[in-house]
């Protein structure tokens, strides 16, 4: 048996390259294009095959996708390149950086050219509405707050000078709200506002957004100790742990916040997908709470704030002697605010520019509300190509 | 298809394997045919005609050729519609944009539309040169003719080289063509040979290009020296063990299959003048500009005067082989230039100086020239060298820093890998401990097999990076 090692090493290689693709079909899932809770994605669907999709590759392509997405253990694979890409001194996986029990959304640069196209956009917007009065809130997402955490030497975004700078050029606005500095504050205090595995702020942090806005939008903000708090969920893993798939960070906690005293009654109308905008048949479901708890038994947890982003929201609370109302034009940063938010407005409509494909006065006219507000966090912001639907019909 | 693909390593490959095994010999060469056609057809679906046409006519022309054995007239024509056919082939995909575009340049005319540019077939420069040696051996008479049309066609679609090289000549695999064998040996070396191959592609070229890219997404004219050299040491790592992973993948495909591929690179980095850097660098495109370019035109043997020419012939051509711009054209005409010099008289000095300084000043050269090679135009590529010594006046920053401490490991991996350092010490031990040495080598292959998957399993950057050759 002088080349028996010879035979291991042929053994190994074809055990390797038969049974990985064996298992791979044995254990596929059935659907054909099955959720991965994991990583937050609906799997590829097997590719069409024609003569066109044979011509211009997506075949070929989709399949590479198709099987990859289907590689067995794919998870684990993932959590093992992971694994020794930080064991060889990654200090960045996939996007993120992980530090100290916390995940973060790396943010290093923007596109200038987009943020003066948004700048245009949002200062023609006020232009043709003179008589609204509106606020700017732009939120700084966790590594700029947690900027002390950063990896050594990492060359990170500015974002407290993206958002000066930005607010500096806007032009008839009746006021901006400053987050950064209620934020940094609470970070001092070792606060939790952000979420460790996910990029959106905690109901924390949401609060504390409240508070800084209500001296701009002109509302005295509820005191912490009037609410109630209660941890709907203690096993939130969010979309920064889709991309690292790092189980090692604790998982996060959902709060609740409802008034202790003369919490009000709300009714919520989402846009339903099924509507018809072209001939004015706009659908919506109605829920009777600011809270989705379907979605606790998802790993989308984030959601259970009003749900996911759709087109419009409008929430109507029955806040005595008030009657108030809000327009706010948001990412999903403003999903956690809103349940403080409609302590102190009795109608709220959200708007999602990117969820809309036509203008969005189609369903709402900003006249009609008492003051508007934009809410974003910066690096949505910073990458978003859809603020040009504002004028929309210009 | 590329072979650092899960489509590639976990299905292609295990199912043409079985199935090649299990061919009886006369249907084997018809199967590499076959799975020829489908492994370029996945990445080129159209293309695969040009090389299907590219076939029968140098199939053709190298059966006239031994038919009219006494019509030299003939024999000539069939070479020159073999020649023109293929880097007529060549020419319309690879350099008409570029022709077209420096004639507007001149005449100031438009004919070059870039709405319009011919995409390149994958590995065109490699079958091309591939499948005119045979016309060209069979011209000259250093081969038989190759009468079985399916033999012919298997040589020229024979998967693992043809998208990458090395750049196999008909004669080299000539005889195992037509009778070949599978055995213990060829199968253990092929496999380990394969899987070097994949482990240099895949963890070493991939992860490392990832340090060039970022460098190159920042504005040449703000980078510090040390970003700079962090940056284009990045991607002559890259360059090394992409290519020479993809030929060790290529060499080892074809031991399992039965054939002997000639060598493409041997240890390239520790030369000690760029002529010598040139016999280790893609062995088999210098052997072929050498047989088919140099020797027919003289070589060295008609004088000073002709051998400088056609050192210059070759050199401008072998920059104009690795892609169509003028990067490439004064990339190959500045090693042109030093081959000369080193011809002249730089060799003698280089022999006589200390072997740091040779390494050093050919090191030098390398590394400037594969900022030439990587660069989009000669502006950035003399900008970039003007940071790397210094330019911008900052010496290193944080960016630098920062980019240092996340691919140190890497870069010392690659810095060592490189080297015969790890291949001596293993030859050496393998003379003391041969069990323990024989034994470790299947565990230490499978574990780099191992991880190549996992990084495949999660590749978020996989470049192929020859679609310019």
């Amino acid at each position: 048996m002088k080349d028996f090692y010879k035979k291991i090493m042929i053994g190994l290689f074809a055990l390797f390259l038969i049974t990985i693709p064996v298992l791979t079909f044995v254990y596929m899932p059935k659907e054909e294009r099955p959720f991965s809770e994991n990583e937050n994605k609906y799997l590829t669907a097997f590719p069409n095959f024609s003569l066109r999709t044979y011509k211009d590759k997506t075949f070929m392509n989709g399949f590479d996708e198709w099987l990859s997405d289907r590689f067995l253990a794919r998870e684990q694979w993932i959590i093992f390149k992971n694994n020794t890409d930080m064991a060889i001194g990654k200090d960045e996986i996939n996007g993120v950086f992980i530090r100290n029990n916390m995940m973060m959304q790396v943010w290093k640069d923007y596109d200038e050219e987009l943020l003066q196209k948004n700048i245009k956009s949002v200062n023609n917007f006020i232009k043709n509405h003179p008589d609204i009065e509106a606020y700017f809130m732009l939120v700084p997402n966790a590594q700029e707050i947690y900027s002390d955490t950063l990896p050594a030497f990492a060359v990170v975004g500015d974002q407290n000078k993206f958002i000066n700078d930005f607010y500096s050029s806007l032009d008839g606005f009746a006021g901006t709200i400053d987050a950064y500095s209620i934020l940094s504050q609470a970070r001092e205090d070792d606060s939790y506002i952000y979420y460790r595995t996910d990029h959106h702020w905690t109901s924390y942090g949401a609060y504390l957004g409240y508070k800084a806005a209500g001296e701009e939008l002109g509302y005295t903000p509820k005191k912490i100790d009037e609410f109630s708090i209660e941890h709907a969920s203690y096993d939130f893993r969010g979309t920064l742990f889709s991309k690292t798939l790092d189980f090692n960070i604790t998982p996060d906690v959902i709060d609740y916040y409802t008034l202790t005293e003369n919490e009000p009654k709300v009714k919520v109308s989402v846009y339903n997908e099924n509507s018809n905008v072209l001939n004015g048949n706009i659908k919506y479901d109605e829920y009777d709470s600011l809270y989705f708890r379907e979605f606790l038994d998802v790993k989308d947890k984030y959601s259970s704030f009003l749900g996911q982003n759709s087109p419009i929201v409008t929430i109507e609370s029955d806040i005595a002697d008030n009657d108030r109302s809000l327009l706010i034009i948001k990412d999903s940063y403003a999903h956690s605010m809103i349940p403080f938010l409609a302590k102190e407005y009795s109608k709220i409509t959200m708007i999602d520019l990117r969820y809309i494909r036509t203008d969005f006065q189609t369903f709402v006219s900003p006249d009609d509300y008492d003051q508007l507000l934009f809410l974003y966090n910066v690096i949505t912001f910073s990458e978003d190509e859809n603020i040009v639907k504002l004028n929309f019909s210009k | 298809m590329v072979f650092s693909s899960l489509t590639f390593m976990f299905l292609f490959l295990p199912i043409v394997l079985i199935v090649y095994y299990i061919a009886p010999k006369q249907l084997k060469n018809l199967f590499i045919l076959i799975s020829g056609l489908i492994f370029y057809a996945w990445g080129e679906p159209l293309y695969v005609l040009v090389m299907i046409a590219s076939t029968l006519i140098d199939y053709t022309a190298g059966l006239l050729i031994h038919k009219f054995d006494d019509k030299n007239a003939i024999r000539r024509l069939c070479l020159i519609v073999s020649l023109v056919m293929n880097l007529g082939l060549l020419g319309v995909f690879k350099y008409s944009g570029f022709v077209l575009e420096n004639i507007d340049t001149i005449f100031g005319t438009a004919f070059y539309d870039p709405e319009h540019v011919l995409p390149l077939p994958i590995g065109i420069s490699f079958f091309t040169f591939q499948s005119m040696s045979y016309t060209i051996d069979m011209y000259m008479r250093k081969i038989k003719v190759q009468k079985n049309p399916i033999s012919f066609a298997a040589f020229v679609t024979l998967f693992p080289q043809i998208v990458a090289g090395p750049i196999v000549r008909y004669d080299d695999i000539a005889a195992e063509l037509d009778d070949r064998t599978i055995n213990l040996d060829c199968l253990y070396e092929g496999i380990i040979k394969f899987i070097t191959g994949l482990g240099k592609k895949v963890l070493i070229a991939n992860n490392i290009g990832m340090l060039w890219t970022t460098v190159k997404g920042f504005e040449t004219g703000e980078l510090s020296v040390l970003t700079a050299w962090l940056g284009i040491i990045a991607y002559t790592f890259q360059i090394y063990f992409d290519f020479s992973g993809y030929s060790d993948m290529a060499i080892g495909l074809g031991k399992m299959m039965g054939f002997n591929f000639p060598q493409n690179f041997n240890y390239p980095y520790q030369s000690k003048s760029i002529s010598e850097f040139w016999r280790r660098w893609h062995i088999t495109l210098g052997a072929w500009f050498k047989s088919y370019v140099y020797f027919p035109l003289g070589g060295s043997r008609k004088g000073m005067k002709r051998t400088v020419f056609n050192l210059a012939v070759v050199w401008l051509l072998t920059g104009i082989w690795h892609g169509a711009s003028w990067n490439f054209i004064l990339w190959g005409v500045l090693y042109g230039v030093v081959i000369i010099l080193e011809k002249l008289f730089l060799g003698k000095i280089l022999d006589r100086i200390p072997s740091f300084f040779s390494w050093f000043y050919t090191m030098l050269l390398v590394v400037l020239g594969w900022v030439l090679f990587d660069t989009a135009n000669l502006p950035t590529a003399f900008g970039y060298m003007g940071s790397m010594f210094g330019g911008t006046g900052i010496l290193f920053d944080d960016q630098g820093l920062y980019l240092l401490k996340n691919y140190a490991v890497i870069l010392v991996v690659a810095a060592f890998a490189c080297t015969d350092a790890f291949k001596k010490l293993i030859e050496w031990a393998k003379t003391k401990i041969p069990v323990v040495i024989n034994y470790s080598t299947p565990i230490a292959k499978f574990a780099i097999l191992f991880f190549s998957t996992a990084y495949l399993a999660n590749a978020t950057y996989n470049p192929f990076l020859y679609f310019n050759f």
